[in-house]
Order: C-alpha cells, then sequence, then structure tokens
C-alpha cells in the first residue's frame, strides 16, 4: 500500500523541504541505515526521518537531517510498530529525486 | 512536471503531513536534558584528569582520551544549545518578569560552557553545572513548580535541581 505526505518543517532540509511530497510503502521486504521513514511518535505525532541505527531485534533510532530538528536522544528509540512506512521518493518542489 | 500534479491533488484531496519539526512542538521544554548534558561533561573532564594522572598514556589510551575529548566538547554544546532553546523560545516576558536575573544566567552558562569546551578544568564542568541547575530552578519557579536538590545516584554524583512532581 503506498501513501503519499506532505512534508511540513525544515528539519530533513536539504533532502526535504517543506512543502515537498514524499511517496512512501505501508509494506517494505526491510528497513536499513540512511533510509527515510515515517513514524508515529508518542510525544511529536507523525514524523518524518531518516534511520540512524537499528538494533538486532529491529528497534530503530533516527535522525533529523540538520542540527535545528529534533535530536536522537530526544526522540527516541522506535519500536517496528511505531513505523508506518518506508520513503520510495519524493518529489520536490525544485526537482523530483530517489532516495 | 510530478510535482505540480501531487499538489493539486494535495488542494483537492489534502495529503496526510508528516511532520519535519525544526523545535520540540506543543510546549515541551525541560531543562533536565541540559542538566544531563553538564553532568556528562563533568564525568568527562574528571576521566580525562584520571588519564593525565597516569602519566604515560598507550595507544588504546589515547584513542580514549580522544574520545573523552570529543565527548566533553559535544555535550558542553549541548549544554547551551538546551538552555538557548528554553530561553529564546520558553521564555517570554511573564517569565522573564518572574527571574529577572535570567539574561544574565543564561550569557553565563554560554561563557562557562565555551570555556569547557576550551581547556580541561573540573572547575569549569562544576561551574557549568551550577549555573544549569539554577536555569533549571528559574524553569521550574515559572511553572510554579517546587524543586529541590538531591545527589545524581550516578558518576559524577553531583546535586541536581529536581522538580518536586505528583
Amino acid at each position: 500500500m503506498i501513501g503519499i505526505f506532505k512534508i511540513h518543517g525544515e528539519s530533513m532540509h536539504p533532502a526535504l523541504s517543506s512543502g515537498d511530497f514524499v511517496v512512501a510503502a505501508r509494506f517494505y521486504r526491510q528497513l536499513a541505515m540512511g533510509d527515510l521513514i515515517v513514524f508515529q511518535h508518542p510525544v511529536y505525532g507523525r514524523l518524518i526521518k531518516r534511520i540512524k541505527q537499528l538494533d538486532p531485534v529491529g528497534n530503530i533510532l533516527v535522525q533529523s537531517e540538520n542540527k535545528q530538528g529534533l535530536s536522537s536522544e530526544q526522540m527516541g528509540w522506535l519500536e517496528p510498530n511505531q513505523i508506518y512506512a518506508k520513503v520510495l521518493f519524493s518529489s520536490r518542489k525544485k526537482q523530483f529525486s530517489l532516495l | 512536471m510530478i510535482y505540480k500534479v501531487l499538489q493539486s491533488l494535495d488542494k483537492r484531496y489534502s495529503f496526510p503531513q508528516a511532520e519535519a519539526h525544526c523545535d520540540v512542538p506543543c510546549g515541551i521544554y525541560d531543562p533536565s536534558t541540559a542538566q544531563i548534558a553538564a553532568l556528562t561533561v563533568i564525568r568527562m573532564l574528571d576521566q580525562i584528569k584520571e588519564l593525565a594522572d597516569q602519566g604515560t598514556l598507550t595507544i588504546a589510551d589515547q584513542a580514549k582520551l580522544s574520545r573523552l575529548v570529543s565527548q566533553k566538547e559535544e555535550h558542553a554544546e549541548a549544554v547551551k544549545q538546551e538552555v538557548r532553546i528554553i530561553w529564546g523560545d520558553y521564555f517570554k516576558q511573564p517569565q522573564f518578569d518572574q527571574v529577572p536575573g535570567v539574561h544574565e544566567l543564561v550569557h553565563n552558562v554560554m561563557l562557562t560552557g565555551s570555556k569547557c569546551r576550551q581547556n580541561i578544568d573540573q572547575e569549569n564542568g562544576l561551574a557549568l553545572l551550577k549555573l544549569v541547575n539554577q536555569f533549571a530552578e528559574a524553569f521550574w519557579k515559572t511553572k510554579e513548580i517546587e524543586t529541590y536538590t538531591a545527589t545524581c545516584p550516578y558518576l559524577p554524583k553531583q546535586p541536581v535541581v529536581y522538580p518536586k512532581l505528583g
């Protein structure tokens, strides 16, 4: 299942900017470091971030793309069931890019 | 082209948003992250001192020293950043009125945080924690929450200001 999300905020700049769109897959084979994911955070709501680290049981640590964003420590480790979708590609105001 | 298509679809169907916040939303501010970072600075300074007292350093010791210095500086910067965010985003005129000396206090945190990055004097780390504790006390005062001071139950076992919750 595929979902389209509109980006709000600049914490993923330069990879993504506010107003860009991403197409994300609800079902995916596996996640890897560097993947962009959309997930539900208990405090901050639905976020988009990049995977920084995966532990052996599948828990995930994410990071913003720049220092103005929420830090990995602020967001904490995510459990696999919090992940909503893996980003396949983005459509930006100025360019189209595969991620 | 694709963007324009998505944009027009968004206008019609309104796609869900994925937040890429530039800051903590919903007014969630807490000085504890700055306090923990200040404690880390002290711990790094203590371990650097232990290595210095040891005299000759092996390659492994030198590698450890490099990591300690790196973490010391990273966490000193984190203290500055966390305090700056609370002071810049949370504090507004009502809070400034409640804590008249907060500008000077925050400025001292900035200066002392920089000192912690620039050298390895343990007194600077302790001074930084003291200032951050004062800042935490001021922050909780604006929330009308009482505080108490207790020694943190882990190294470097220094006094920390905690909110009295519940």
